[in-house]
């Protein structure tokens, strides 16, 4: 949290960056310290609880580490000469956690406003459609981006990340969470073809039915491409010289069955068609996300695929008087009976109670949500969890939550380690504490699931890195005091069922009297009731044809997120960045 | 509620006996006056349903052991109303992006979570034929669907083996999107002919190329397959006849355009869709063989649609032309026997004949006539049943029957009958009045104000 201290000198903070920048270059963005110079790269953890893998449990063990990798582990291991020994006791070693799904390291591309207009919007470049599978996200990796020691602040050493954008944004790689530059990162590249079925507006294909179209012509064409390929490597003789075309290529590791496709789904549909696509088109399918997508589980058990599941977690409204658990007398839904009488109001003119039933039926619907990671555990459905769509900081309180709601520790434990080392073909590598795996190490100074324990150190690649000397979660909250502030000009990002809007918000003023306006494609309008309380930045305006809109946001430096609610449409997921501002 | 658990085990037993066979499909309807559409009204009939079909209609029937009974005595029991023209249960309507897009496929996009399946089977609405959107002159393939109102699984609620179907569409639509918004072709009506013969003389091209590479793979050649287009396919499929083209039409030049057009490439699958106009060439689409599914009295909504009458579907159904009414709407939907009647006062039809404008003949148009659409035996059990006749402004629909399952049942009616609610954000509530609305309603219409109409 940079930008929260108190300003110092830029000389200071350039001779602090040039001592470390070769050690940790991630150093000037984080509370990461390293714990002695890298003289040496063998490290000893004494004498600690070591959960080797869930349920696999060395009370009093020593582990050590060389050259990046694990090489002993046990109450007896031997210390070389050449250790630094780290004083385990009371601590608690874990496997380093892998998320199977983000955008860490690969910033997110500016919106570009002022666009040209397609001519043909039925036949657009690929760029404009989305249609970029041949992209690499590894020509898009950035180790000094803030994401990449965020998470790895969180005990993430390792994370499946994948490119920004809609329909195809393009392959991703397993990458490590510390390296000196993009190359350092890669663990394995080609991991996964990333695809989703929002879209970019206005060009085909610029709705669900238009993606699963597109995608079913991509593939199959694909698979003509491929078939002639093999012909012709065979005997070129009399064949036609098959032209080369990245994006029908880009496909050809799915149709070979060596790479998954990793479709992000947000509801049961969007399950439901990434279920029947694959079925139909023959492709591996991982499915990512799946926020509520409790309906489908029994398709997805059937189908055998496994499962990236989402550790963003739906929040109760702020004023909800209703507890998720007070709901305990609504009967689950059966086929057969898929309406609750409990839920009746005594007259459709009693507006009043029928708003009570229907919180408490959301309610419900976020109990459920809570309550999936156990049922995709008791399903035996393979999940590991992916970070894409939350905070690192929110990662402890939901994995809490999924707890509370069913879901044991050694599962959640195995669905952060050893399944997405395993769904990521990496099980050889990563996942667990064993001799020859690489180097990749939580140590907590209690359980990790415990609610004041804290992570006081993260080896990636054999690389330490110390924590500061205080719980996680309260450095957030300690920070969550310190009011933000939001003058500046912000660039923003409306994600709606028909795509994203985008545009920019300027606020001025000083505390208690700021003031705004935003800007869209329909023109800039000005800010009412622009209110800012710690972090929290809300507004609201009048959008004309779209009725009045509100906005509840919060700030994190440089970043906003949150919605805006738009009167009788319902509310869409906001993200933003300052352009410039006191900070830049 | 603490039970012996040998007593509960026999309760359970003894249930198990008085169900006997029955399975969740049987029914039997007793007593009621049966409109069977296509023989005749049967008064105090009863309607045996076994697995979701129609096992027996007739008099003095007995319900076998264990099977539900309705009491329909002083009611009235029709086929389930069939809806050929909706846009209900899809996540989206329009790919309109490009003139044509015979590739995309609502049936790719149903959405089994949506109210209005509900509130259509409320309205005695058992089938509906979601169509694609008619911004394209060839839109999306269409899909007909039975309101399976409870089942999560969108592939539950499609009606297997149904006929495939692609919605084309003529006129302003496609010229205003296209031409005028994208500048484009079409421009004009001249401009949509030019584009679906072009369509179709393209997937001609498309299909000898793949023949021709079957016939020399046939004859042992070492070849490559050519290129491979999902549109074309699905062009190709409606040239074999394998699709039915129900084309969105208003004027009665257009309209003998595109059967000119069919005649040319040889396809004769065609129904229109709104076909205003229609009661000016109906002589010619009986001819044809085209359907026809109009509104009963909806028009003057655009200026192609200025020129229309509420006899149309008289006027068509008297010439001979297979015509149904359809809704286009998820309001209209819930009513689509009262359209039905207006065919009794704008044009005298027969209560049978005004009956089938919402039952036998939309099932013909979807070519699922064999099936549902009357009330005889061997059929699925899709029915409705009124307390009153259906084409009297008094009926009121009791309860609503799709293979043979009680789907709607006006007994069993809570205020909210959503199968979820998201997670979180603002649920609507279900009753859309209150004091908040009747202001947003009004937003934006300052002209009433401004003429004292408050």
């Amino acid at each position: 949290m940079m930008h929260l201290r108190p300003p110092a000198r830029p000389g200071v903070l350039l001779m602090l960056a040039a001592l470390t920048a070769f050690a940790i270059p991630a150093r000037a963005q984080s509370n990461d310290d390293i714990v002695v110079p890298t003289v040496t790269r063998t490290y000893a953890i004494e004498n600690a609880r070591v959960v080797q893998a869930p349920g696999r449990v060395l009370d009093r063990a020593t582990i050590v580490i060389r050259d990046g990798l694990i090489t002993a582990v046990g109450p007896d291991a031997a210390i070389p000469f050449d250790a630094e020994r780290i004083a385990g006791d009371s601590l608690v070693v874990y496997a380093g956690f892998i998320d199977a799904l983000s955008h860490t390291g690969v910033p997110r591309p500016r919106p570009e406003n002022n666009r040209e207009r397609v001519p043909e919007p039925g036949n657009p470049p690929n760029d404009r459609a989305g249609v970029l599978p041949e992209r690499d996200v590894r020509t898009l990796l950035q180790p000094e981006d803030k994401s990449v020691a965020e998470l790895r602040q969180a005990g993430f050493t390792v994370a499946h990340v994948v490119p920004h954008g809609p329909l195809l944004p393009g392959s991703g790689a397993v990458i490590l969470l510390a390296g000196d530059t993009p190359p350092a990162l890669v663990l394995k590249g080609d991991a996964s073809l990333f695809a989703r079925f929002d879209t970019n507006r206005g060009v085909y294909p610029s709705t669900p039915m238009g993606v699963i179209a597109k995608l079913r012509q991509l593939y199959r064409e694909a698979e003509r491409r491929r078939q002639i390929e093999t012909m012709y490597a065979a005997n070129a003789t009399g064949l036609e010289r098959p032209p080369y075309d990245p994006v029908h290529y880009a496909f050809f590791p799915v149709i070979d069955g060596t790479k998954p496709v990793v479709f992000y789904v947000e509801d049961p549909l969007e399950a439901h068609r990434a279920l029947a696509l694959s079925r139909e088109l023959g492709f591996d399918l991982v499915l990512a996300g799946l926020a509520g997508s409790g309906d489908a589980l029994g398709e997805i058990q059937a189908a055998g695929v496994p499962v990236f599941f989402s550790l963003a977690l739906p929040e109760a409204p702020k004023d909800a008087d209703t507890p998720a658990d007070s709901t305990e007398h609504a009967e689950p839904m059966t086929p057969d009976d898929p309406f609750i009488s409990d839920f009746r109001t005594r007259s459709y003119e009693d507006v009043e109670a029928e708003k009570e039933q229907l919180e408490a039926r959301q309610a419900r619907a976020r109990r459920q949500h809570y309550e999936l990671a156990a049922r995709l555990q008791e399903a035996g459905i393979p999940f590991a969890f992916m970070t894409m769509d939350l905070k690192p900081s929110d990662i402890h309180e939901s994995l809490t939550t999924m707890i509370e709601h069913g879901l044991s520790e050694d599962a959640a434990l195995a669905a952060l380690t050893t399944t997405p080392a395993r769904l990521l073909g990496l099980a050889q590598n990563l996942g667990t504490i064993e001799p020859g795996k690489i180097a990749n190490l939580v140590v907590t100074d209690g359980p990790y699931f415990a609610e004041d324990s804290a992570i006081r150190y993260v080896f990636v690649d054999g690389q330490p890195f110390e924590m500061e000397q205080r719980p996680a979660r309260s450095a957030s909250a300690a920070a969550g005091d310190a009011a933000a502030n939001p003058v500046g000009t912000w660039d923003y990002a409306i994600s709606t069922p028909d795509g994203s809007y985008e545009g920019t918000i300027t606020i001025t003023g000083t505390p208690g009297a700021y003031s705004g306006t935003i800007t869209s494609a329909l023109g800039t309008t000005v800010l009412e009731n622009v209110v800012l309380n710690g972090r929290s930045l809300t507004f609201r305006f009048d959008s004309g044809q779209m009725g009045l809109i509100e906005a509840d946001l919060t700030i994190e430096g440089n970043d906003l997120s949150g919605t805006m609610n738009v009167s009788s449409y319902g509310s869409f997921p906001v993200t933003g960045t300052r352009t410039s501002g006191p900070d830049r | 509620m603490r039970r012996h658990p040998m007593k509960r085990l026999s309760l359970l037993l003894l249930a198990c006996l008085l169900a006997g066979p029955a399975s969740a499909q049987d029914l039997f309807i007793q007593g009621g006056t049966v409109l069977t559409v296509t023989n005749g009204t049967l008064e105090r009939a009863d309607i045996l349903i076994r697995d979701g079909k129609i096992a027996r209609v007739g008099q003095g029937l007995r319900a076998p052991r264990g099977v539900r009974t309705i009491d329909a005595t002083g009611l009235y029991v029709m086929p389930g109303i069939i809806d050929a023209h909706s846009h209900i249960a899809i996540s989206s309507v329009n790919e309109a992006t490009n003139p044509i897009t015979a590739e995309v496929a609502v049936g790719d996009v149903i959405d089994p979570y949506d109210i209005a399946i509900y509130r259509a089977l409320a309205g005695g609405v058992t089938t509906s034929h979601v169509m694609h959107g008619s911004a394209n002159v060839i839109g999306g393939q269409c899909e007909t669907i039975k309101h399976r109102w409870g089942e999560k699984n969108p592939e539950a609620l499609k009606m297997e083996g149904a006929p495939r179907t692609i919605k084309f569409a003529l006129g302003e639509n496609p010229t205003r999107v296209h031409g005028r918004g994208n500048n484009v072709p079409p421009a004009t009506r001249m401009g949509v002919e030019m584009v679906i013969r072009d369509a179709f003389n393209e997937a001609q091209r498309y299909m000898d190329a793949w023949a021709q590479y079957e016939a020399r793979l046939a004859a042992g050649e070492r070849v490559a397959p050519p290129p491979y287009s999902e549109r074309l396919e699905v062009l190709a499929d409606i040239l074999r006849g394998e699709i039915i083209v129900h084309c969105h039409s208003y004027r009665a030049d257009e309209i003998l355009m595109l059967m000119r057009v069919f005649e040319d490439f040889g396809i004769d699958r065609l129904v229109f869709q709104h076909v205003n106009e229609g009661f000016k060439v109906a002589p010619e689409l009986a001819d044809f063989g085209a359907g026809a599914s109009v509104f009963s009295d909806w028009w003057a909504y655009k200026f192609e649609v200025y020129y229309s009458t509420a006899y149309n579907a008289a006027i068509l159904t008297r010439n001979g032309v297979t015509t149904s009414i359809n809704s286009d709407s998820a309001e209209l939907n819930r009513h689509l026997y009262h359209e039905a009647a207006k065919t009794q006062k704008y044009g005298q039809l027969t209560d049978d004949e005004a009956l089938a404008l919402i039952t036998i003949n939309p099932a013909r148009q979807l070519g699922i006539e064999d099936r549902v659409g009357s009330i005889e035996e061997g059929k699925e059990a899709d029915l409705a049943i009124f307390n009153a006749h259906p084409l009297s402004i008094y009926a009121v629909p009791q309860m609503t029957i799709v293979d043979g399952v009680v789907r709607f049942d006006i007994h069993a009616d809570p205020d909210d009958m959503r199968l979820n609610v998201p997670a979180e954000g603002d649920v609507e509530t279900a009753t859309l009045w209150s004091e908040e609305h009747a202001h947003r309603c009004m937003q934006g219409v300052d002209l009433l104000e401004f003429l004292g109409t408050r």
